[in-house]
């Protein structure tokens, strides 16, 4: 074969090399979605396959990747609870069930787990006084509960004001009185509502740690005042570098390092 | 009994010298007596008996005196003889009231005083008369003659009424009280009168009554000087009761208290006396209705008792802690057996036994290198058997690894004095191990899945859970804004729609009423140019008029004009207009009458200006308009 020949370009030549490249590509691209991330449910139930078998760290790494991903459920907590509870992790058992009971406060097993994983603190913290009725029932009251209480009240109010407006005079009275009940209800449920909006804003944290010594200052070389063990629940007041100012629930303050704690 | 109770002695008799009568026994009572007088009036009852006219020597006499007054006494002095010793004395008050008898509710108050005469010769020897001064009067008793035999030859002691058995003392019925108050008797029973130091003395505390006890108040306890007390048995509302033997005779037993007592020190201690201030017995048969039995209120002291304690042998070997007394038993062991660093194992020290657990110091973990061990935990738990004290103290260490091997608690002994066999004992320690893992190495069975002990009690995983994207709460939700925004928003835009319609008819009947009166006026103007000026000119008046009512809201017609400025300018009207709406009127009223030369398009022009300068107006929404 001449020079000339060898040089010559054939004229589909590029398209026979480009098409194995596309339909590689294409390959690669089916393989993609062909291997997409499985539903979170179907994920959710094989970590509790991993937990029923024993492996506890699998189930943990399961629940934490879909809670990474932005999946939640007061179920995920707790069973990522249950989880690290049994690898022996009480401080961050702790923090899950706690974070199960701010979205469902009525959830029996997470109260019940917290329970128990609180009678094990090494810490019993003296002299904490009973909070007032409201802040109790802050705290029991779903968020959804208490939106679509405030919700309904609202329109409620709305409603029959408007209905009043158009009614015959001789219904002014009962519906003054309806609107009255409502417009009641608008401020109880508003109450509990920004209860829980209040709650919210308030951060708390658990001990992880086995012992973490507690300071009166920010400074690490400062010596401890004492000692907080793992399990044990404190009130974040204040973040500064890697140091947290912290309250115990009987109002006994003090600095921690940020790595001993786990904000719930 | 050879007194003559009941029957109180002529006043003021004269009181015959005692012969021979030793001072000793002579005695002022007055000092029992400083009550309150009884809240109804009552005779004054002196009585004197004997529970027995016969008897042999060495035997005893018991005599009881019973004053029943208004009123305390200022004097009653026992009988004083030479004949008999007084062995034992004793004194008491007893408030008393009965029902029923045609007398209604009767209170009595009694002070009695019991002694124990021993005749010191056999023949027929007289007890002296008792004397008694209530309100500056005295009061008498008859001598009691008893006969004493010789040693052996008196007939036997009969029971005291009441005390004979389980049933009521005194006569069923009866209201008397026959001396059964001497069988009343709080004692302290001791199970031993010899303890070395720490070892549990059971004190009870027996109330001996010959009558059914109803109710006990009024208790005051010991004071234990020198023990350490635990609690075994308090009756609260009603008392046990046994039936005793004492003397041969059955007695109700009850039981008021009984209390496990440790010496904490050698020497001779007392166990002081217990004091019950108001016991309540049954008298008579028991009413069908409880609250109505008759009852009498008295009041007993025991006598303080002693204790002899031992101190412990002084060979106490090393390591003996003082409290560590009582027959123990001693487990220690460590769950679990395998961990991995870092994680927690526990050492349990268990000392039970018969003793005073709260004062044992058992062994305690020593720091282990390598480890960090934390504060131990105490807890307690004490339970009765059989009167004695037996109780569990557990000592609980939790330690933390901090490096892998094998930690070993090394064997050892802990002493202890066991008071049953009188001489210390050392209770071993066995030899214990802790496999130290590193952290992250599958552990064995102790950490198996399942078996963790502290997950015990877990409640279980959920499966089928819902999930959903994690999200800020409903509250800030862009629907719940539009929620709170929206009812109000709507409410208020249909309350402003309906003012802007409101105002829409109000424009509407304004031009409406212009309207009309403009079509009048061409009416108007049509019958001028057909020459009929009356028609012509009340079609303008009425123009005018019809205007005027539309904005007054009523009949303008029959108002003076100086009403109708009036109500024209408050309605809205301008001054200008109001004298351009009168000028207008003056020229109807010129056409009507008689102004013959007036022309009518004079008229009509004045009242088109009239109209228009009204239309003009800020008209003012007028009640009752259109």
């Amino acid at each position: 074969m001449s020079a000339a020949a060898s040089g010559r370009r054939r004229p589909f030549g590029g398209a026979l090399v480009l098409f194995p490249v596309l339909a590689a590509l294409s390959l690669a691209l089916f393989g993609a979605a062909r291997a997409a991330p499985e539903p979170p449910a179907a994920r959710f139930e094989a970590a509790n396959r991993a937990y029923l078998s024993g492996d506890f760290e699998g189930a943990a790494r399961g629940y934490a990747e879909l809670l990474g991903e932005g999946w939640e459920s007061a179920p995920l907590h707790v069973n990522l609870g249950n989880a690290l509870f049994r690898m022996g992790k009480r401080g961050l058992a702790t923090a899950s069930y706690s974070r199960a009971l701010r979205i469902d406060p009525g959830d029996a097993d997470a109260r019940a787990n917290l329970e128990l994983a609180r009678a094990q603190n090494v810490d019993q913290v003296v002299g904490v006084e009973a909070r007032p009725f409201f802040l109790r029932a802050v705290e029991r009251v779903p968020n959804r509960a208490a939106t679509a209480a405030f919700a309904l009240a609202w329109l409620c109010l709305w409603g029959t004001l408007a209905f009043r407006r158009y009614a015959p005079s001789a219904a002014h009275g009962p519906l003054g009185a309806v609107a009255f009940a409502a417009a009641l209800s608008v401020v109880a449920s508003g109450a509990l509502l920004a209860g829980k909006a209040a709650a919210r804003g308030a951060t708390t944290a658990v001990v992880v740690a086995v012992a973490a010594p507690v300071r009166e200052g920010p400074e690490s070389a400062l010596r401890p005042a004492f000692e907080l063990h793992e399990g044990t629940e404190v009130l974040v007041l204040e973040i500064r570098g890697g140091a947290v100012h912290v309250r115990l629930g009987n109002g006994l303050e003090g600095w921690l390092s940020a790595g001993d704690l786990e904000p719930v | 009994m050879i007194g003559e109770p009941g029957r109180p002695p002529p006043a003021r008799r004269p009181v015959p010298a005692a012969r021979r009568l030793p001072r000793a026994v002579a005695g002022v009572v007055g000092i029992l007596l400083s009550t309150s007088a009884l809240s109804s009036p009552a005779e004054v009852s002196l009585k004197a008996t004997v529970d027995r006219t016969e008897v042999a020597q060495g035997e005893v006499v018991t005599l009881e005196v019973r004053l029943e007054s208004p009123e305390p006494p200022t004097r009653l002095d026992l009988p004083a003889t030479s004949d008999f010793q007084v062995e034992a004395q004793e004194q008491s008050q007893e408030h008393a009231f009965t029902l029923g008898g045609g007398g209604g509710v009767l209170f009595r108050e009694a002070y009695v005083v019991t002694a124990r005469l021993r005749p010191l010769r056999a023949g027929a020897l007289a007890i002296p008369s008792v004397r008694a001064v209530v309100r500056g009067r005295e009061y008498i008793t008859q001598p009691i003659v008893v006969k004493v035999g010789a040693a052996g030859t008196g007939p036997r002691a009969a029971p005291p009424p009441g005390a004979g058995g389980p049933a009521p003392g005194p006569q069923a019925g009866s209201r008397a009280y026959r001396g059964w108050e001497k069988d009343l008797v709080l004692e302290v029973e001791l199970d031993r009168k010899e303890a070395y130091l720490g070892e549990q003395v059971t004190a009870s505390f027996w109330l001996l009554s010959p009558l059914e006890l109803l109710q006990c108040e009024g208790v005051t306890t010991p004071r234990y000087d020198g023990f350490w007390q635990e609690e075994l048995e308090t009756p609260r509302t009603r008392f046990p009761l046994e039936i005793r033997n004492v003397n041969g005779i059955p007695t109700r037993t009850y039981l008021v208290q009984r209390v496990a007592l440790f010496p904490t020190r050698a020497g001779e201690l007392t166990v002081d006396s217990m004091e019950l201030s108001r016991i309540t017995l049954r008298v008579g048969r028991p009413s069908p209705l409880g609250a109505f039995d008759d009852a009498v209120t008295l009041s007993r002291k025991s006598a303080p008792v002693l204790v002899k304690v031992r101190p412990l042998p002084p060979d106490a070997p090393p390591g003996y802690e003082p409290g560590n007394v009582g027959t123990l038993k001693l487990d220690v062991s460590i769950a679990p057996s395998q961990v991995q660093v870092g994680e927690p194992f526990t050492v349990r020290v268990q000392v039970s036994g018969n003793g005073n657990v709260r004062t044992l110091s058992p062994p305690r973990v020593s720091p282990l290198p390598g480890t960090r061990t934390f504060p131990p935990v105490t807890r307690d738990a004490t339970e009765r058997r059989n009167n004695r004290l037996f109780g569990t103290r557990i000592i609980e260490t939790v330690v933390v690894p901090e490096q892998p091997g094998e930690l070993v608690l090394p064997r050892s002994g802990w002493p202890y004095f066991d008071p049953q066999v009188g001489r210390y004992q050392l209770a071993p320690t066995p030899e214990l191990r802790v496999n130290v893992i590193p952290a992250g190495a599958a552990t064995g069975p102790g950490t198996a899945p399942g078996t963790n002990v502290l997950t015990a009690g877990l409640r279980p995983i959920r499966s089928g859970a819902i999930l959903s994207r994690r999200g800020p709460p409903a509250w800030q939700e862009p629907w719940f804004l539009a929620l709170l925004v929206l009812p109000p928003l709507a409410f208020f835009s249909a309350a402003a729609a309906d003012r802007l319609r409101q105002k829409a008819q109000g424009a509407r009947a304004l031009r409406g009423g212009a309207r009309t009166a403009r079509r009048r006026l061409r009416l108007a103007r049509r019958r001028f140019s057909h020459g009929d000026a009356t028609a012509a000119v009340a079609e303008v008046e009425q123009a005018l008029s019809a205007y005027a009512s539309d904005r007054l809201g009523h009949v303008a017609a029959g108002l003076t004009r100086d009403s109708l400025a009036e109500e024209l300018l408050r309605a809205g009207a301008h001054p200008p207009a109001v004298r351009a709406l009168f000028g207008a009127l003056d020229l109807i009223d010129a056409a009507r009458y008689g102004a013959g030369d007036l022309h009518g398009e004079e008229v009509l022009t004045a009242a088109e200006r009239a109209l228009d300068a009204l239309e003009e107006a800020d008209w003012q929404a007028v009640e009752g308009g259109k």
